[in-house]
């Protein structure tokens, strides 16, 4: 009998879908200052029957993981009407929150009606100031706390994420105390990526070098204590990500894409089964090519850029070639092998 | 436990299933547990409906594999066991 990992694995090698990620709504009920949606999106949403028409299909194609986000998925109107007809029918649902609208009678109809697997949970700072300032919503952080709690209470299993940036790098332990308070993991994203449209504003508040490294250092650490690296470096997946091999997106108004970060519309549901999408597209073939380059290219640049949390989809956004090793992977790169040496190690790491 | 082919399974609440190629992937929702199975065993537990006896759900098996009928009930029941040992499966009748 196989592994898990290696199931994994099959599903990058033989293309095999696994993970639908649904963009529901652009609309959230909290203004980030770096958000990456494009919210001016022209197009027609998709209706409730164009949703159960894509589970039917996708549960034809033994699809496993629904991933329901936004925007802030809680504000797409049918929210809990599709939760709920996806449980019915067997997927498991992740949902990416800001868990802004958490409160409790929301998180109890969320666990009865949708039965979520897990819900991933923006957190921007420590504290008040610095959580508030990156949501422009006041109150935000007290909230978010006090819903935490109640999916705590509520038995909820839910993780933190957090994107460094110059705004919370002076918080990076604070925020793991707090993850650590609720017992739950913080995943930490390094890199502040452009908004979809291609705007690269947002990467004036990426994290200072120093910071960066401090980040880096502690999650290798947390690596070398839990050896959590060990089964992805057996992985030798024939693709550089699963963008395209066994994931793809989906936006609110049915544009299909690899992945959520790597922007090439591949075909649209008002027009297009995503079956035909999936089987039969030029687009997601030469997606899958490139991605199977990018892997060669990171390998053949040696340990030390391999390091660096190359993103194909980033290097479409800010370069647009998925395939050009853009400045924030090599300063990784050169971060972690600093890291390396200094702690006489040469055990290899994985991007995340 | 011991399962006679006249019992009828169902699948827990907090489990999901998929087909990843010729396996199986069955997940515990509640405490994250992952089993990978052969398959013969995720087309089991595909028609577990909460409707049918062991028995005829090895029926419907040996439409579509050759095997011997009283050596599969024989392994449905133990696997059956292993999985309601396991809480994947609950017994509701008898």
């Amino acid at each position: 009998m196989s592994s898990f990992a290696a199931k994994m694995r099959q599903t990058w090698d033989q293309n095999i879908l696994f993970s639908v990620l649904l963009e529901l709504t652009y609309n959230c009920n909290l203004d980030c200052s770096f958000c990456y949606n494009e919210k001016g999106i022209q197009g027609k949403p998709l209706s409730r029957e164009q949703y159960l028409e894509l589970f039917q299909d996708l549960k034809s194609m033994s699809v496993f993981n629904l991933i329901l986000s936004g925007g802030e998925p809680l504000a797409h109107k049918d929210f809990f009407f599709l939760g709920s007809k996806a449980r019915e029918m067997g997927f498991v649902i992740r949902i990416k929150s800001n868990g802004h609208a958490l409160h409790p009678a929301t998180a109890k109809r969320l666990k009865e009606e949708v039965d979520p697997f897990s819900i991933e949970i923006s957190l921007h700072g420590a504290c008040a100031k610095t959580h508030d300032k990156q949501t422009r919503v006041p109150g935000s952080f007290v909230q978010l706390v006090k819903n935490l709690r109640t999916l705590k209470t509520l038995g909820i299993r839910f993780q933190l994420n957090s994107v460094l940036t110059r705004w919370n790098e002076n918080e990076i332990a604070d925020m793991y105390n707090l993850a650590e308070k609720f017992e739950v993991p913080l995943k930490f994203d390094s890199q502040v990526t452009p908004r979809d449209n291609g705007d690269q504003s947002p990467l004036e508040i990426a994290p200072s070098a120093q910071k960066l490294r401090e980040l880096l250092q502690i999650q290798h650490n947390f690596r070398e204590q839990t050896k959590a690296d060990k089964a992805a470096q057996t992985a030798t997946p024939r693709s550089y990500c699963g963008a395209g091999a066994s994931t793809i997106a989906i936006d609110p108004v049915g544009n299909v894409f690899p992945c959520v970060q790597w922007r090439r519309k591949l075909g649209n549901l008002h027009r297009d089964k995503i079956r035909q999408i999936w089987e039969n597209n030029a687009i997601l073939t030469s997606i899958r090519q490139v991605n199977e380059e990018a892997r060669k290219n990171i390998l053949a640049q040696g340990e030390k850029v391999s390091r660096g949390a190359f993103c194909p989809g980033v290097a479409d956004l800010m370069t647009g070639d998925a395939s050009t090793i853009y400045p924030s992977v090599l300063l990784r790169s050169k971060l972690y092998e600093d890291i390396l040496n200094r702690s006489g190690t040469d055990e290899k790491l994985t991007t995340e | 436990m011991r399962i006679e082919p006249s019992i009828v399974l169902q699948l827990n609440s907090d489990v999901r299933q998929t087909r990843v190629a010729d396996e199986g992937i069955i997940l515990r929702q509640d405490d994250g547990e992952i089993l990978v199975v052969n398959e013969v065993a995720i087309r089991f537990v595909e028609l577990i409906d909460g409707q049918r006896s062991l028995g005829e759900l090895a029926d419907l098996l040996l439409q579509e594999y050759e095997t011997e009928k009283s050596t599969l009930i024989a392994d449905l029941a133990e696997y059956a066991g292993e999985l309601v040992s396991q809480n994947v499966l609950n017994v509701v009748a008898p």
